[in-house]
């Protein structure tokens, strides 16, 4: 990590036997510390046939038919399709293979499968439930645990111990990004809002997201604010029954009002420090490597990725030994049409960007409202970048490769859904 | 003078501070410790049989000589440099002798009388609050960076000489304990001064997460330190982290909220009257993040705390009610 200005002696990282990696994870070591359930390798998850819902409620992702009217009303258990377990995505050859080999067979299965089989409403069982409900959390945890599942009756949002485990130490993966349980939970109302009826998100592919353990999933970015970041992790919150963390670029982290407010909705600051220990703990995290560049991304050049940064998110994979989800945002992209960014202004004022769309600048904050595109979300299998091992993500060559595969199959995936579409309103 | 060599005889400057006595109640029950020699220029209200105690002013030119002589008569093999300005001085002066000068002088004085461990108190606030701050710093995470405040300038330089020290004495074990703001009924430092007054100020739209250590686990963390055989820098944190927002609330105090503009000069003007204990140029520890990792504490010294963060604010709430003082 960072040397120390100071001079580089050996004294500042302390004795070199014990010396822990830097990413691991938190203070208590305690024995309700989850196992790594599965490497990360593993297969990726099956399709199963989903239960019958017990909530109606209970919006299903449209189905990715063209014409879809399911949009409006998100009650009628439309789901139903189910019925034919997709047998493309079951058992998928491990690409462990031979390196050299696989490496390129993963793009090939792209993403959007069509018809029907993108359903994934399912409802999990509560195996899912982090073993350590059983710790006895400390009495402040207990309480917001006990409010949630108070509220989330209220709301009718999912079972909050199938969402969230709480550690030994009675604090919750997350807390100590900043992430608050209790205004999440109060903000899930609005996201929901946003996600069904603003939005009308579908997604495609949730199965592609591993059960348990460690996935890094990486996507396209759009949007003066990261809605994106919000609808997808509400994605995987609501249909997966996950907690993701998306990381947020640093602009956002520290700008008054909206850093704080960001990260106690789940949103982390982006560094590598805090990717590695997400990841050590078995979380997923959620990347948008185009950064900045994909927020003030022209409207006419919407759904062309930008260049991924330098390759951190493939360095991270490598180092952590995640796998990487690409995921297609497709909707996100409209909801800002930017026409151009004011970069001396911006410079002036002191921000990283100073967008112009036809309403922003005009409309005052309200000019940033966004508008109500459609959003398909699609994940696509995993590519098991990791495989390369850890010193890869020395090797420069090597780690941009990756990065343009993933670059190049998430564009695939956007491609494929954009062709679908017969109009980005609906 | 004979002393059973398997036990210690451990030597603590900053005595007289809360750490210090902490320190020593806990010396004074411990077996493995034969004596205390106590270096303050104030002394210490605590008393012990095993305890001695000298009066020497670390500033003074002819301090080496004094402590270096002190050391060997005394057999010294342990020396705590507990010397902090733990409350921001306004005597930048007085404080740059101290921290950096005194502990020049007492290194010195370390070397001549061949001590074989040292432990010295730093703080997790070198590492400065900064926006580009991962969520959790580890002792690896460069300090004394550019933006660095003039009161934490002056523990960088402290502990670069510590790293001199271990350079030049590789046979002298050397410890650095970076702890963050300890919190208890007789812990004292900016910080508390500010959550636990009745107005306490915030930064418009900042609202960063904070850690806190139970002054319980701090002394025993310092006391594992001293008495142990692991060398190394280590942050030494409490467990979990809370906003500074719900810091104030918990802490019985209203927040008040300010932007940055406005903030920065009434505290300086503050500051300069003497009414208030921060001054602006540390404002920013309560803008951006500087949570420290205990990871390595608890791997290596086997250090874990017993307390939250709450529970501290909890209890030094619960102590002030007790004693009649403000804040409630």
């Amino acid at each position: 990590m960072a040397k120390s200005v100071l001079g580089n002696d050996p004294f500042l990282s302390g004795p070199a036997e014990k010396k822990p990696a830097t990413g691991k994870s938190g203070k208590t070591k305690g024995a309700a510390k989850p196992k790594k359930a599965s490497t990360p390798k593993a297969k990726p998850v099956t399709v199963e046939k989903p239960k019958p819902k017990t909530k109606p409620a209970k919006k299903t992702t449209a189905k990715a038919s063209k014409v879809s009217k399911t949009v409006k009303a998100p009650s009628k258990s439309k789901a139903v399709s189910k019925a034919k377990p997709k047998t493309a995505a079951g058992p998928k050859a491990k690409p462990k293979a031979s390196p050299k080999t696989s490496r390129k067979k993963t793009p090939k299965k792209t993403a959007p499968r069509q018809s029907g089989t993108g359903k994934s409403a399912r409802v999990q069982p509560a195996s899912v439930a982090q073993p350590e409900s059983n710790v006895q959390p400390a009495e402040g945890a207990a309480e917001w645990a006990s409010a949630r599942s108070k509220r989330s009756l209220a709301i009718g949002g999912g079972d909050p111990k199938l969402i969230r485990r709480l550690r030994p130490d009675g604090f919750t993966v997350g807390q100590e990004y900043g992430y608050d349980p209790e205004l999440s939970q109060r903000a899930e109302s609005l996201l929901s809002f946003f996600y069904r009826f603003y939005w009308r998100v579908s997604v495609k592919g949730i199965e592609n997201l591993p059960k348990t353990g460690r996935a890094v999933l990486v996507g396209n970015h759009a949007g003066i604010l990261p809605f994106d970041s919000l609808m997808v992790s509400h994605a995987v919150r609501r249909e997966a029954k996950r907690d993701i963390w998306p990381l947020m670029e640093d602009y956002y982290s520290y700008f008054p009002v909206l850093g704080p407010l960001l990260s106690r909705l789940g949103l982390v600051r982006a560094c590598q420090e805090n990717a590695q220990r997400l990841l050590a703990e078995d979380q997923q995290v959620l990347v948008f490597p185009e950064g900045i560049k994909g927020i003030v991304k022209p409207y006419r050049n919407r759904y062309r990725l930008e260049r991924f940064g330098r390759g951190g998110f493939v360095k991270l994979c490598l180092v952590s030994d995640a796998p990487v989800i690409p995921v297609a945002i497709v909707g996100s992209e409209e909801v800002h049409p930017i026409m151009a960014n004011l970069g001396g202004l911006a410079k002036t004022l002191g921000l990283p960007f100073f967008p112009l769309t036809p309403l922003f600048p005009l409309l005052g904050p309200l000019g940033l409202a966004p508008l109500p595109s459609k959003w398909t979300v699609i994940f696509g299998e995993p590519m098991y970048i990791n495989q390369f091992g850890p010193e890869a993500a020395g090797d420069r060559t090597a780690v941009n490769r990756l990065s343009n595969q993933v670059k190049g199959q998430i564009q695939k995936m956007i491609d494929m859904e954009i062709g679908q579409r017969s109009s980005r309103w609906r | 003078m004979a002393v059973d060599p398997t036990r210690r005889v451990v030597a603590l400057t900053g005595a007289s501070n809360y750490l210090g006595q902490g320190l020593m109640r806990r010396l004074a029950d411990d077996e493995r410790c034969a004596r205390i020699v106590a270096i303050d220029i104030n002394k210490p209200e605590f008393e012990h049989p095993k305890l001695v105690y000298y009066k020497v002013d670390l500033t003074g030119p002819a301090s080496q000589q004094v402590v270096s002589r002190l050391f060997q008569n005394e057999g010294v093999d342990t020396f705590a440099h507990l010397i902090f300005t733990y409350t921001l001085s306004r005597n930048r002066t007085l404080a740059h002798e101290l921290e950096a000068i005194g502990t020049l002088h007492i290194l010195d004085a370390c070397s001549e009388a061949g001590v074989s461990r040292v432990v010295a108190r730093s703080t997790t606030a070198i590492y400065g609050a900064r926006p580009g701050n991962p969520a959790f710093l580890t002792e690896d995470h460069p300090v004394g960076q550019r933006g660095a405040d003039t009161f934490t300038a002056d523990k960088v330089e402290m502990e670069r000489q510590m790293r001199q020290f271990r350079r030049e004495h590789p046979a002298a074990k050397v410890m650095i304990l970076r702890d963050c703001t300890s919190l208890g009924s007789t812990s004292m430092n900016y910080l508390s001064s500010i959550l636990f007054a009745r107005h306490s100020p915030r930064f418009f739209g900042h609202d960063p997460l904070m850690q806190f250590i139970h002054e319980d686990d701090l002394f025993r963390a310092y006391h594992m330190g001293v008495m142990g055989d692991a060398e190394g820098i280590f942050n030494i944190v409490g467990k979990g982290v809370l906003r500074y927002s719900e810091a104030i609330e918990r802490a019985g105090g209203r927040e008040r909220i300010l932007p940055g503009v406005f903030l920065k000069p009434v505290t300086s003007l503050l500051w300069s009257l003497k009414l208030y204990d921060i001054p602006s140029s540390y404002l920013g520890h309560l803008k951006y993040p500087w949570v420290a990792d205990g990871t390595r504490a608890a791997q290596v010294l086997d250090f874990v705390p017993a307390h939250d963060c709450f529970e501290a604010l909890d209890d030094v709430r619960r102590v002030r009610a007790q004693r009649g003082m403000g804040g409630e």
